[in-house]
């Protein structure tokens, strides 16, 4: 295949929408870098001032500006890695001659070490025991636990249309569009009690509601697929074993809040998803439930995956659309709010991965089903990243209500060997440390959102508490 | 009873207690302003988009849980806003401390810029030279930017991004921008070059609205020695026909520079590089002082007034005479005052009878 020239480039990508960094990703990965002639050529194309881009592209932790920087190794230095031989591994990588970057968490905690290099991530304890492979697969729930986005993971083949359809899939998508009216769908999440699964717990149907009553068109889905919090690495497993629930999700939030248009916004570091996701988003549209005409109906909505190219502030609903757009991906001020001023400054809704997941199992299952997973009075389920000194890191389904220490002793095993849990960090690095007493909390939505504001998606059992800041 | 439609969109809010009228797409700080609050800002240019960056100008609206920065917050029906608690206080306080605890100094030359004092004076105001915070530096200056007008001294850098958006904004010259993040953050241009490598027209915008003096006016500050008060004088730039106000700086005598007055009517504080910098004539040692002559031995002679005006009045008649009032041609200097200017123009056409009259600056 000859290499394709700037123009060839261009035209793949000019009249698609966000243009700007799938073009720069494919000049990132001819040229092993953005040279200065790469960024003046897309500037004049894009009409976009040199100076903006090139403070644009120095924005963003991926993009390599030296010849050769994109293969350059990346080892992540994140709060647990450290702790797990980060340095050594880069000390290692630096005897051999190569000249590894440290990067902040690229969400796979539960593997320390990751290095990434170009698209290829491996991960290893040292740079002898690095290789390559999947994302590990939640542990199988407890008996007597019922999971709502982790219901279907295990089974072989569900990342492929065929198989997630045997598995009930896009059931609920065909009871939005063929049963229920926008309205219905959104009376439906309303009744589930689903709140956001991305950090701040606004209510999924107000959300959605809120997109559907403001005026301008057309209306976009977001699926925020960031995920960049240090210790947080659910999203990804989610995508990579489950890409049609997220697409089913997307498609049924679309179909509520009356969007056409739909995007998912992915960090860089996870390039594996990115195959995954363009196969599924292709297979559904071949399969018309994606795309126009949806099962038949007139419902048109169509899905585009953009890649994000390194920056945990991307993760933020308002820097993520300005990010797409093209623009320095600082965060807006609000009001207004992406629900009226999103995409484009059109309508949009910005959900986490989790939160479309779930949807897709409630239009299916009703909003009843989804209110009784939780424990006692509690509603719903939420996905924990567990890593550091625990016996079974990984992700899990726990029903609201669960005690931590229940979710630490009997489902994770423990503290690793040798350890006693001194203290946890909750929702990542934001979310501060639990120790003592405090670590006898049940883990609700009303704890996620007043004992620890930003989040609550990650607990690292760490058996040695180091002062750490969030880099 | 008809409403206009301004009257129509009027609401109102509580502001420190009293109810007080807004129009709706007024944000708090612009209702604020209008009532004579002193609400204290640094990313904040009356003249740009607001940006919500710098936190200062933060307010307490009852039933929000943070304070909100109220140089980008609608002003909203009902709303109840304190614009100075002891919290609010403390908060700003803690600000320039973290600011200042990022910069090599915080005292600046006033001529370093229009806005240069705006953080020194809110220091002060807020007695936060406390040392309280110690750490991490941004911004880098860029000593090897030897242009002649504008110091990069981003070591006093507080990434405001006044400098940014007045080019882009105001200017529409994107000559910079910002590169990096965190505390590698930097004000760049196109790949990090020089000033004059870049579509920089050195308006000196940028110059005069940095609150912090990160960005110098190189000119003027050859005179930060000069002994005495800076005084400013009110005046119009006579470079060309816009009629942009600015104020001359002087020390006794001595111009040391020029700023952009922000009230002038026709420029708002804009400036072109000529009315910003271009001012050196005035005081250049080789300015003639006395009229000059051409000599027999075709050199210029020095002379008095009367020689060289008979001299002129001579050849001007000789040339009228001959070949008639058209034959002569009258260009101004934009270098001149105002009123040369004028009163060459009268005496071409009244003396002359002609309309064949312009002035440098058009050219
Ligand atoms: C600094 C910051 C980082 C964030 N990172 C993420 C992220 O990686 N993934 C995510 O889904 N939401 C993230 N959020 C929350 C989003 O702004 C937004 O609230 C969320 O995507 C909405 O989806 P939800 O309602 O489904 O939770 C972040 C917020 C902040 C302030
Ligand atoms: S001098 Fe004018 S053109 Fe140059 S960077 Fe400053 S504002 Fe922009
Ligand atoms: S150089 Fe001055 S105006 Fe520009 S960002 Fe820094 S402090 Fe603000
Ligand atoms: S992968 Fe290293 S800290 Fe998350
Ligand atoms: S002046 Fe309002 S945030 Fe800076």
């Amino acid at each position: 295949m000859t290499t394709p020239s700037n123009q060839d480039l261009l035209e793949r990508w000019v009249d698609q929408p966000a243009p700007l960094l799938p073009l720069l990703h494919a000049l990132h990965e001819r040229d092993g870098h953005l040279s200065e002639d790469a960024l003046r050529f897309v500037g004049t194309a894009l009409r976009i001032p040199i100076a903006d881009l090139y403070g644009t592209v120095t924005f963003y932790h991926h993009f390599s500006r030296e010849p050769g920087g994109r293969d350059r190794p990346r080892v992540c230095t994140g709060p647990v890695c450290s702790g797990r031989g980060a340095h050594r591994v880069i000390e290692e990588l630096e005897a051999a001659g190569a000249s590894p970057q440290s990067m902040p968490c690229p969400g796979r905690c539960d593997q320390p070490v990751p290095v990434l290099r170009g698209d290829a991530v491996q991960t290893g304890a040292s740079m002898e025991a690095l290789t390559g492979g999947p994302a590990p697969l939640p542990p199988p729930a407890l008996p007597g636990v019922t999971e709502c986005v982790f219901a279907g993971i295990r089974e072989p083949d569900r990342a492929r249309l065929a198989g997630y359809r045997e598995g009930g899939g896009y059931a609920g998508l065909e009871r939005a569009v063929r049963d229920l009216d926008p309205g219905g769908v959104l009376d439906l999440i309303d009744d589930s009690g689903l709140a956001g699964r991305g950090g701040a717990g606004f209510p999924t149907g107000r959300k959605w509601r809120a997109v559907r009553e403001a005026t301008g068109d057309p209306k976009t889905v977001v699926c925020n697929a960031d995920e960049g919090e240090p210790g947080c690495f659910k999203d990804r497993v989610l995508m990579d074993y489950d890409p049609h629930a997220v697409l089913e999700g997307m498609a049924i939030a679309a179909y509520a809040a009356g969007a056409s248009r739909g995007f998912i916004y992915l960090r860089y570091e996870y390039p594996d998803t990115l195959g995954v996701l363009e196969r599924a988003i292709a297979e559904a549209t071949e399969e018309g439930l994606l795309g126009d005409s949806i099962l038949g109906t007139d419902f048109t909505f169509q899905v585009w995956v953009r890649r994000g190219a390194g920056a945990y502030i991307c993760g933020e609903e308002t820097s993520l659309l300005n990010s797409l757009e093209g623009k320095h991906p600082f965060p807006r001020n609000r009001p207004p709010f992406p629900v009226t001023h999103g995409y484009e400054d059109l309508p949009t809704v910005v959900n986490n991965v989790e939160t479309l997941a779930a949807a897709s199992h409630i239009l299916a299952n009703g909003a009843e089903w989804y209110r009784g997973l939780g424990m006692g009075d509690h509603a719903g389920t939420k996905l924990i990243s567990l890593s550091g000194d625990i016996q079974r890191p990984g992700n899990y389904e726990v029903p609201f209500g669960l005690p931590l220490q229940t979710l630490l002793t009997e489902w994770a095993g423990g503290p690793a060997d040798g350890r006693t849990v001194q203290a946890v960090t909750m929702a990542g690095l934001s979310g501060g440390f639990l120790a003592g007493d405090d670590l006898d909390v049940i883990l609700r939505s009303r704890v996620v959102r007043e004992v620890f504001p930003v989040s609550y998606r990650h607990a690292t059992a760490d058996g040695t508490l180091g002062g750490r800041c969030r880099a | 009873m008809i409403m206009t439609a301004a009257e129509a969109q009027t609401h109102c809010m509580t502001l420190d207690g009293v109810e007080v009228q807004f129009v709706e797409g007024e944000t708090i700080y612009d209702v604020a302003r209008r009532y004579h609050k002193d609400i204290p800002t640094l990313c904040y240019d009356e003249r740009l988009e607001p940006f919500g960056g710098c936190r200062m100008c933060v307010v307490q609206v009852e039933g929000m849980r943070s304070p909100v920065a109220s140089c980008t917050m609608p002003a909203a029906p009902d709303m109840v806003v304190q614009t100075q608690t002891h919290e609010i206080d403390s908060h700003r306080k803690t600000l320039l401390e973290l600011l200042i605890s990022e910069n090599r100094e915080v005292d600046v030359d006033p001529l370093r810029g229009y806005a240069s004092q705006e953080l020194a004076t809110l220091v002060d105001a807020y007695d936060a030279r406390t040392g309280r915070f110690e750490g991490g530096q941004s911004g880098a200056t860029r000593d090897d930017d030897d242009n002649p007008f504008i110091l990069r001294d981003y070591d006093l850098c507080i990434s405001c991004y006044r400098c940014v958006r007045v080019c882009a904004e105001h200017e529409g010259d994107y000559a910079i921008s910002i590169m990096n993040r965190g505390f590698a953050t930097q004000i760049t241009t196109e790949f990090n070059g020089l000033l004059k490598d870049s579509s920089c027209t050195f308006c000196g915008q940028c110059v005069q609205t940095c609150p912090t003096g990160a960005l110098g006016d190189k000119k003027a500050m050859r005179h930060t020695d000069t002994p005495g008060e800076i005084e400013k004088t009110r005046t119009i730039c006579p470079y060309c026909g816009v009629g942009c106000a600015v104020d001359l700086m002087t020390k006794g005598e001595t111009i040391v520079g020029l700023q952009p007055a922000m009230d002038g009517p026709a420029n708002e504080g804009a400036l072109c590089v000529k009315g910003q910098f271009a001012y050196d004539f005035i005081q250049h040692p080789d300015r003639l002082k006395a009229p000059m002559v051409r000599g027999d031995d075709g050199e210029l002679h020095e002379t008095d007034w009367d020689t060289a005006l008979d001299r002129a009045a001579d050849g001007l008649k000789r040339v009228l005479e001959q070949h008639g009032r058209h034959s002569v041609y009258g260009v101004a200097s934009g270098r001149a005052p105002c009123e040369a200017a004028y009163s060459m123009q009268k005496f071409i056409r009244a003396g002359f009878g002609t309309n064949y009259i312009d002035n440098c600056s058009r050219a």
